[in-house]
């Protein structure tokens, strides 16, 4: 037996039983890639757990993934060169029930955790965010700072709100109308100041959409009936302000009305001193390296106004660069998980698809069958470019090649010889498996939408969340089909296509 | 071969070690019993031990004392005796003709058995190799029906897995050559302990031990050669087929892998069929049980048809003699002599090859190489 460099003598002895007793089990080499890939993510891990101690930072995290990516090609085409080495299909070994589906769930395996290990960089960088900042007291600082800014600087700050008054009309059908109608007050939702505002005259047009989006930003709104809004803006205090930093906080971040109310309505002389060592030490918190574009950013000028002025003084820039680089860190994976998951599975699932057709076909029949697809792929967007065709004519053309590809495959169990062309419909046929209820989920939505679109259809509108579902089964069913086929019609099939003698 | 334990104690004794070694081996694989396979195992390393260090050196008396002993161990367990033959493939009127018309395979017949060699000789591009691949399962058939009688409504997986063929060109192996062979073994079946054990006796079996830690690369085409046949017999087929085996081997090599297939394939631990395509019809004709020749696609020979059928004899032969004296020797008429540019040869109907020599030297004329081809195919070359 082989010394292998690197390797511990348990797992020497494991290959060796595996060897002796597991031939197509040993041939995946699934245990030393588990081995080497969790020795690699172990130490990418540590490295990464250093490297990403600064979660204000700007994240390099796509640079990162492309240099593991590469690392793990370079495992990939490694492990291939000795999975390619011993083939139990193709010597015509001993081989049990169930040893088809058995290699795909090793190449799986082996290929995921290969995969697997390119997320290993922004899974550490987010475990470090979150470690170094927790979702509350990022929101309680932004606040923070917010209303130690205004207690700062309430000399500069503006303090009259701002007043739209809008008319809700239906701009569709009346698109010049103008109206004046005069409040009543018991509809005021909110009594800052309205009656002042009775006497504008200036209108913005407002249709139903518009209102309700206007509605929910407002700070302070006055009905004076069902078509007439005063909106009232408040001055804007907030000049740190996060995307999306208090989603996962008890805490929620103020609005420019809430500090309107708690620190400027009734402003009271703060301790200067105290509170400026307060904004020093939040700034180091927060405040990330991020160079400034223009010059010496925090040299005010004369005609700066006053939420440029606060910017330039306290470093308001570098700090919310640094809080947006900690909230988007601590967040990506909350917010991002089914779209890594996706790209797991799928690259797992489509390399893990061509090692399996390729340790069962022939080399020139596996890269035939490449050449075929990228062919028909090219055939078929000219043909959609030339007639103009839409969604549902690609799908078809899909579903077509589909059944031509199995009629194909399956035409194996018919023939008493090998032919390239039964190899290449087989290799897509498996390949094209796992998509088809994908591909008919999609069909189905495009031949949906296109209903609505037929003059005289009542538009049902489509909830977003039903069609993720059903695209999500879909994927599933797929996947499952093509588990369920892998022993009892795929291996078959190529048992027979392989073995059989050649024309 | 009725008591294999006193022939090869008849070569110890006459100092016939090395086939003394393989013999045994072989005799106790026939056994069954993996410790007596262990024993020997070990006693052959001793032997190439010796051998491999000081040349002349002298085998101590222990080392033929241990193998009397296992010889008569062997003997108690009734290894030796010999498998009856049994039916393993016949071909009835198989015909092959490639799609682009350039040559065509015409319809044979032909059976072998179980312990038998089949020799398939020819010239280079006669259909030697197309008639083995169609046997082998490798090629589809135009006509005509090949049957393996010891597997029942097999597919063609099955077969290959009942049949080995090793083609002329051996295709690499990767990695160290003793794993491909664990992996061979285990894919056969042969699991754990005895997959340790099996490999390491085919490795003393064919003497490949000290190369068993090297790579494809490091060794030479004969010895590839020798472990791929190592690694095939690991597999347990029923029947050999071998594409000019003897292609990269020397002489003596030749000599040694011949018999060694022969052995095998007549011993009870994995009775096989062989059948090989070479060149070198001597030393096919040697081990073969039967030998077909194939010109330009036709059999026009079988040496199992031949019996009784020959009406002449013939002998080539090589000498400095002028082809005058040869006439007069034999008288114009008696004999047809031809040359060949390096060997005459005279057939007769009314002398044997006996007969014919005898002359030959009563006359005095040197004779440096003699051979009766009688029943060989050298004669339709």
């Amino acid at each position: 037996m082989s010394k292998r460099p690197l390797v511990p003598s348990f797992l020497q002895k494991l290959d060796d039983k595996l060897l002796r007793n597991k031939p197509g089990a040993w041939a995946t080499r699934v245990h030393l890639v588990i081995y080497f890939v969790a020795a690699f993510a172990l130490l990418l891990f540590v490295f990464c757990y250093a490297v990403f101690f600064d979660a204000k930072q700007y994240s390099r995290i796509e640079s990162w993934n492309v240099f593991v990516g590469l690392i793990a090609f370079i495992g990939f085409v490694f492990w291939l060169i000795f999975l390619l080495r011993f083939n139990v299909f193709k010597r015509y070994g001993n081989w049990s029930a169930m040893d088809g589906l058995r290699d795909f769930a090793l190449y799986f395996i082996s290929i995921g955790a290969m995969v697997a290990v390119c997320f290993v960089p922004s899974a550490v960088e987010t475990m470090r965010a979150n470690q170094q900042f927790g979702n509350e007291e990022i929101v309680k600082d932004i606040n923070e700072l917010n209303i130690n800014a205004c207690r700062l600087e309430y000399n500069i700050l503006p303090l009259e709100w701002t007043v739209d008054t809008c008319k809700l009309v239906d701009k569709a059908r009346f698109p010049q109308a103008v109206d004046v109608v005069v409040p009543t007050p018991d509809t005021v939702i909110d009594s800052v100041r309205a009656e002042e505002e009775y006497n504008r005259i200036r209108y913005t047009y407002l249709d139903t959409a518009e209102l309700r989006s206007k509605l929910e930003i407002a700070d302070s709104v006055l009905k004076l009936n069902d078509s007439l809004y005063v909106f009232y803006q408040c001055p804007n205090y907030r000049f740190i302000s996060s995307y999306n930093a208090d989603d996962y906080s008890a805490v929620k971040m103020f609005s420019s009305a809430d500090i309107y109310n708690s620190t400027v309505k009734n402003y009271k002389k703060p301790d200067r001193s105290a509170l400026m060592k307060r904004m020093v030490e939040l700034q180091a918190k927060y405040a990330s390296n991020s160079p400034y574009y223009y010059g010496e950013y925090n040299t005010i000028d004369e005609n700066d106004n006053y939420e440029t002025r606060i910017n330039k003084t306290y470093d308001f820039t570098r700090i919310g660069n640094g809080i947006d680089n900690a909230v988007r860190k601590k967040q990506a994976w909350i917010e991002d998980w089914p779209m890594y998951l996706r790209i797991f599975y799928y690259t797992t699932l489509l390399l893990t698809m061509l090692v399996f057709i390729f340790r069962h076909s022939t080399v020139k029949t596996f890269f035939l069958s490449v050449l075929a697809a990228l062919l028909l792929a090219i055939l078929t967007g000219l043909l959609m470019v030339v007639s103009q065709g839409d969604e549902i004519s690609a799908l078809s053309f899909m579903i077509v090649y589909y059944v031509v590809f199995a009629v194909l495959g399956l035409s194996i169990f018919k023939t008493g010889v090998r032919k390239a062309v039964q190899g290449i419909g087989l290799n897509l046929f498996l390949f094209a498996t796992p998509f088809v209820p994908l591909i008919f989920v999609a069909l189905n939505e495009a031949m949906q939408y296109n209903r609505y679109s037929e003059p005289l259809r009542v538009y049902e509108e489509r909830d977003p969340a039903q069609t993720a579902l059903y695209f999500l089964i879909a994927e599933i069913a797929g996947s499952v089909i093509l588990v369920i086929l892998i022993q009892p019609l795929f291996k078959k099939l190529y048992r027979k296509w392989y073995s059989a003698p050649e024309e | 071969m009725n008591n294999p334990a006193a022939e090869i104690s008849s070569y110890l004794k006459h100092g016939d070690y090395s086939v003394a070694v393989r013999r045994t081996l072989d005799l106790c694989l026939d056994s069954g019993n993996d410790v007596l396979i262990e024993k020997a195992i070990g006693w052959s390393r001793q032997y190439h031990a010796i051998e491999l260090g000081e040349a002349g050196k002298a085998l101590p008396a222990v080392f033929s004392e241990e193998a009397e002993k296992i010889l008569q161990e062997a003997s108690a367990t009734g290894a030796g005796s010999v498998e009856q033959h049994k039916h393993l493939i016949s071909a009835e009127n198989i015909s092959k003709k490639y799609n682009n018309g350039s040559f065509s395979l015409k319809p044979i017949n032909l059976s072998v058995d179980t312990g038998d060699v089949l020799g398939v000789v020819g010239e280079n591009g006669n259909g030697k190799t197309t008639l083995l691949r169609c046997l082998a399962g490798q090629l589809g058939l135009n006509n005509g029906v090949i049957r393996y009688h010891l597997l029942e409504n097999p597919d063609a997986y099955a077969i290959k897995n009942h049949i080995a063929f090793i083609p002329q060109r051996i295709p690499k192996w990767y990695g160290m050559l003793k794993d491909n062979l664990h992996f061979s073994a285990a894919i056969a079946g042969i699991n754990g302990d005895k997959n340790n054990l099996m490999v390491d006796f085919m490795l003393e079996r064919l003497n490949l031990s000290s190369y068993a830690h090297l790579t494809w690369d490091q060794i030479s085409s004969g010895y590839r050669t020798r472990f791929e046949i190592a690694r095939i017999l690991l597999q347990k087929p029923r029947l050999l087929i071998l594409d000019e085996p003897l292609a990269n081997l020397d002489i003596n090599a030749q000599q040694t892998i011949l018999t060694d297939l022969i052995f095998m394939a007549k011993g009870i631990h994995n009775p096989m069929g062989i059948i090989l395509s070479s060149q070198q019809l001597h030393e096919v004709e040697k081990v073969a049980d039967s030998v077909i020749f194939i010109k330009q696609g036709n059999c026009i020979y079988k040496s199992s048809d031949a019996e009784g059928k020959i009406t002449s004899n013939a002998v080539e032969f090589e000498t400095k003699a002028e082809r005058e004296s040869i006439i007069r020797l034999f008288g114009e008429g008696n004999i047809e002599l031809q040359f060949n540019g390096g060997f005459y040869t005279i057939i007769s109907a009314t002398l044997s090859s006996q007969e014919i020599i005898g002359k030959l030297i009563d006359a005095k004329i040197p004779v440096t190489y003699f051979r009766d081809i009688t029943y060989s195919t050298k004669r339709f070359f």
